[in-house]
Order: C-alpha cells, then structure tokens, then sequence
C-alpha cells in the first residue's frame, strides 16, 4: 500500500475511525508480525506484541506527524520497541525457551541479497557497504534480533568494549552518509 | 551528555542494542528530553528501511479479535460536567505555571468537586490541611482523562478515581510513580481498578517525601496480575503530573 494510502488510514484512525484501524492492520500486521516474531523467535509472544502495538498505534494515531516520518517507520518502531521490552524481560527473569522447532536462529536474514529495494533501502545498504564488516555485522544482529552489545560479543566472540565502539562508529558514519550527519 | 553522545545513544536505542538498564535510562530521557525523543525517531526512520528485508508473517485472526476486543471506547460512567471539566484540563500536566494561573476558573471548580469527594469520606483526608492535598489527572493521548488521583502529605495514602475508562480484558492496569530526580525507574502504587473509586496505600518501599509536586504519574498496561518483574514493560495508557492542589 502506497504511504499516503496509510497516512490517510492513520489519520482516520486518529479520529475513532475503527474501519479504518481495520484496513490499516491488514495492511501492515504481516510486516509488524514478521518483524515480531524474527526478534522474539516465537509466534505466541510475537502476536501478544503485536496485539500491543497495535493498541499503542490506536492510541497515539492523534500524535503521528507525517512531516517527521513515514506511516510504515512509526508502527515498525513501535513494534520493535515493545517486542525487544518483551525480549529483555524474558532474559533478565531466565526465561528457556523450548525448543519446539519454531526456532529461526539459523534463519540469517541479509538485505544484500533482497532484488526488489526501494530508494531508502538502497541509499541506507549502500552506506552500510562503507564500513567494515564486522561493524555492518552488528548493526544487523542489533536491528533484526535485538541483540545487546553483550549478546553480540558472545556471538562474534569479541570483546563487549569492541562491539560496542563498532556500533557507535557505525552508527556515526551511517548518519554522516546518509547526509544528515 | 554532549549532543553527540545523546544522538549516539539515541541511534543505539533505536538499533535495539541497549541492555535492559539503559533500555529504562533512554526511555526516561525520550520522556524528559524532547530533543532526545527527536533523535531517537529520526533514527528510527533512517534504519527502518532494514525492515524491509524481513519476510511478512501473517498473524493468526486470533490477533485481530483480541485487538478490537479491546479498543477502548470513550464511555463517560461521570457527568459530563465533570468531564468538561477534565477537558480544560488536558494541557495543564505540562505546565505547572499555568497550573497555577488557571487555577481561579475551571480548574478550581474540579478541585473543589475533588474536595467534596473527599469530605464526604469519612477518612484522615478529612483533618489535613488543603495546602497539603495534591492532586493529578491522568489522561490518555487523545488527551481523554482515565483517572483522577488524590493524595494527602505527609501521608501514603491515596485515593484513586476512575473517570471514562474501560478494564482492560485480560490485562491489569498498574499505577507508576517516576520521581522528579528521574535516577530511579518507575516505582509501581500497586494495580489499579477501573470500577469504582477506591482507597490505595503506597508500597513500603515508596518514602512519601519521594511523593512530591512534580513527580509523573502514569498507568501502563501489564500482564493480568502486574508486571511481573517489578519494572513497568507494558504501554503507558495514561499519565499526568502530581501537583499541590493549592499553590
């Protein structure tokens, strides 16, 4: 769906409009219940975060101002943010999860290999390309699994202080860039 | 912290990489700091395009009757007298002053209803001074008020009202104090009803000096039953600032 499809869906959300809210969840629960599930690797705690999510987006519809971002950005963060508090509670209380095959750990996601990249994506992967590789490695742990700094050292088996200059670095040259630095 | 830090750290919460700690420590700040809340969107838009790579899933229809079951219609259980009433007051959390200024028109005529509800209790608000009596409206964005929350210094005890607002299904609303020198996270009141108006004591752990003009109060979704790890991680549904009922 087109962005000004969904600001229009949004801003009629923002006014009670629940037709609206409607065809706006079906429209992006597939992206949002993708995006949840890939951080917390569980389809059950996926769907309570999206449930969330979307009662979050009901709520602050009102306070969606298209001038600072797209309709797609806004709900993705939510989403994110609420599944990556759900993920670090399960962490800090111990939570194991069973294995029970709907495991995706191994499931590597690299946008590199995607054919169909819009213009942001493009422009953000190209920049990307510039750092080196561990550093575009963490940045991608970090935003499709919402490791810690601490998760990703033990994955790449480097220190955490290292990680973490990678990240910021990264995350510095990225913005400098993509021209808003 | 130097803005380049603070557009670091803003870059790092959006990426997802903070730890739980510094998760609260940058959600504090998007609450406090407005032009940290704008990094962190700006950062969030300039990485979500990550998120194209990551295959749709479609969510079981269960998903979606949970979601309309629970969208919370406006239904006012008050007059609307006091709703109005409410209404004028929706901007009022963010400005103490103005608080103050307004406080000879509508505002006072709320606070004096609130005075009545607590008159006709037969409670120790009744002996306290009024300058002691503190006062806050917690609205929801659409700035719709859910509850309105009075509490006599010295003292833990509170009294808490719900307004226009609905129990949620299959989740708890829970009370949360964030103090003014925001180095503590959010402290929990305890769970909160939205039936009737009801009489709450604060948890041992909340020293009633910490209990002051300026403090935020907010109500957030849980778990049925509260947060299960004492730390607020459900969506914050209303919120409103504690203040002297007189100035």
């Amino acid at each position: 769906m087109a962005q000004s499809e969904l600001e229009q869906l949004l801003s009629a959300t923002a006014k009670g409009d629940k037709a609206a809210f409607h065809a706006l969840y079906n429209a992006t629960s597939a992206k949002l219940f993708g995006v949840a599930v890939r951080i917390l690797k569980r389809s059950d705690l996926a769907e309570d975060v999206i449930q969330d999510a979307y009662l979050k987006i009901w709520d602050a519809a009102p306070n969606f101002r298209p001038a600072l971002g797209s309709p797609i950005s806004w709900m993705v963060a939510i989403t994110r943010n609420r599944a990556i508090d759900v993920l670090r509670k399960r962490t800090e209380v111990g939570v194991e999860d069973q294995k029970d095959g709907g495991e995706r750990e191994d499931d590597a996601l690299d946008p590199y290999e995607m054919t169909a990249q819009n213009r942001e994506l493009k422009a953000l992967l190209s920049c990307m390309e510039r750092l080196n590789p561990d550093q575009r490695q963490c940045l991608l742990m970090a935003y499709y699994y919402g490791y810690t700094h601490e998760e990703i050292s033990e994955r790449m088996s480097t220190p955490v202080g290292t990680v973490k200059s990678w990240i910021r670095r990264g995350l510095a040259r990225v913005k400098e860039c993509l021209g808003d630095g | 912290m130097v803005r380049r830090e603070m557009d670091i750290l803003a870059g790092e919460y959006a990426l997802g990489t903070l730890n739980a700690d510094e998760r609260s420590e940058a959600e504090r700040l998007k609450v406090s700091d407005a032009a940290f809340a704008r990094a962190v969107s700006e950062w969030e838009e300039r990485l979500s395009p990550l998120s194209e790579a990551v295959p749709p899933i479609e969510p079981p229809d269960s998903a979606w009757n949970k979601i309309e079951a629970s969208l919370v219609a406006p239904s006012p259980v008050v007059s609307t007298a006091l709703t109005d009433l409410a209404e004028q007051m929706v901007d009022l959390k963010r400005s103490l002053s103005l608080w103050r200024y307004a406080t000879m028109g509508a505002v006072a005529a709320a606070l004096a209803l609130a005075i009545v509800w607590m008159g006709g209790l037969d409670t120790p608000f009744r002996q306290a001074a009024p300058e002691e009596r503190y006062v806050a409206m917690l609205q929801s964005e659409k700035g719709e008020t859910g509850f309105v929350i009075t509490m006599n210094m010295p003292g833990k005890q509170f009294a808490i009202r719900p307004v226009s607002v609905q129990e949620p299904t299959s989740k708890s609303y829970e009370l949360w104090a964030i103090m003014k020198d925001g180095k503590k996270p959010p402290m929990t009141l305890g769970l909160v009803g939205t039936g009737a108006y009801a009489m709450m004591d604060a948890p041992a752990e909340i020293d009633h000096k910490m209990l002051e003009e300026g403090v935020q109060l907010a109500i957030s979704l849980e778990p049925k039953g509260g947060a299960p790890t004492g730390k607020s991680m459900g969506p914050v549904m209303f919120a409103g600032l504690l203040v002297k009922q007189t100035p």
